[in-house]
């Protein structure tokens, strides 16, 4: 069974990427103004999966987060979910894999070192967590100023899809690895 | 994922969770501290992402001895809203 951040990424998430990536889909003609358009979605589409696995992240934390204050007694409940989700990255950054790790780090556990012991192609996932929001940062500034953008102004295509797949693959395996730990903190299965 | 498939999940999943209405943004209310009420404001209704589906709401301190510059969560059921929007 996924957790609820699960869920919602697999449906309402996943259906307002394929809306975006249709728009792509849709755009016909050939010749610059085509291409410059199809850019522009691109980009487009490589913020939106940014934002939503950075929705999907915050709701995972949060979902897990008060799972452990639950086990205390109600009057500190609120306490204990305060703190483990006070001043969190994820409220104010994108998801890279400095900000997830720093916050789930704190529920009791080395996040990253779990995830890439859960699946060998998590490591190559995580690198490209990064250069997705290096690239979502670059497109939300206007700054391509950084050495991954190798001096262009918009994605393509298939970088985003291979992102996608990334960000898939880490979804499912954000929610094992988590599951697993809080059953083993508190006990009790999470969702 | 078949688009049937898609809306029997998010259907089960609003019919699995509480409903309460929405927390308004910029809602005052108090939070029991030890021994005393803390002064509290909505920054954000998280919905019902909390274990088992409780709505959880991020707040951040009003009052000068919190840093009121910090966000944090917390279950909305532990707010005890004042009655009007930015009002004690």
């Amino acid at each position: 069974m996924p957790s609820t951040a699960l869920d919602w990424w697999q449906t309402d998430g996943r259906t307002a990427l394929e809306d975006l990536r249709s728009v792509h889909r849709v755009i016909g003609g050939h010749g610059p103004g085509r291409r410059y358009a199809t850019s522009q979605i691109n980009n487009a589409y490589a913020v939106l999966l940014s934002s939503q696995f950075q929705k999907y992240c915050r709701d995972l934390h949060s979902n897990a987060a008060d799972h452990i204050a639950r086990i205390a007694p109600h009057s500190i409940q609120w306490i204990i979910l305060a703190r483990l989700t006070e001043g969190r990255k994820l409220d104010a950054g994108n998801s890279n894999p400095g900000n997830l790790g720093s916050d789930f780090n704190r529920l009791g556990f080395s996040f990253w070192k779990e995830v890439k012991a859960a699946n060998l192609k998590n490591a190559d996932r995580m690198n490209k967590l990064e250069t997705l929001n290096k690239w979502r940062n670059a497109i939300a500034h206007h700054d391509f100023s950084d050495a991954i953008c190798l001096g262009r102004v918009a994605v393509r295509l298939e970088e985003v899809a291979a992102w996608r797949r990334a960000c898939n693959g880490l979804a499912a395996q954000f929610d094992e690895v988590v599951s697993r730990h809080l059953k083993n903190l508190t006990g009790k299965s999470p969702w | 994922m078949p688009k049937n498939a898609i809306k029997n999940r998010r259907r089960r999943r609003r019919h699995h969770h509480h409903h309460h209405g929405a927390m308004e943004i910029g809602r005052q209310g108090q939070i029991r501290f030890g021994d005393r009420n803390v002064m509290v404001e909505v920054v954000e209704d998280r919905g019902p992402i909390g274990s088992s589906g409780r709505r959880l709401v991020r707040v951040r301190f009003v009052d000068s001895n919190g840093d009121e510059s910090t966000t944090f969560e917390v279950p909305a059921d532990e707010l005890v809203l004042s009655n009007e929007k930015g009002t004690s």
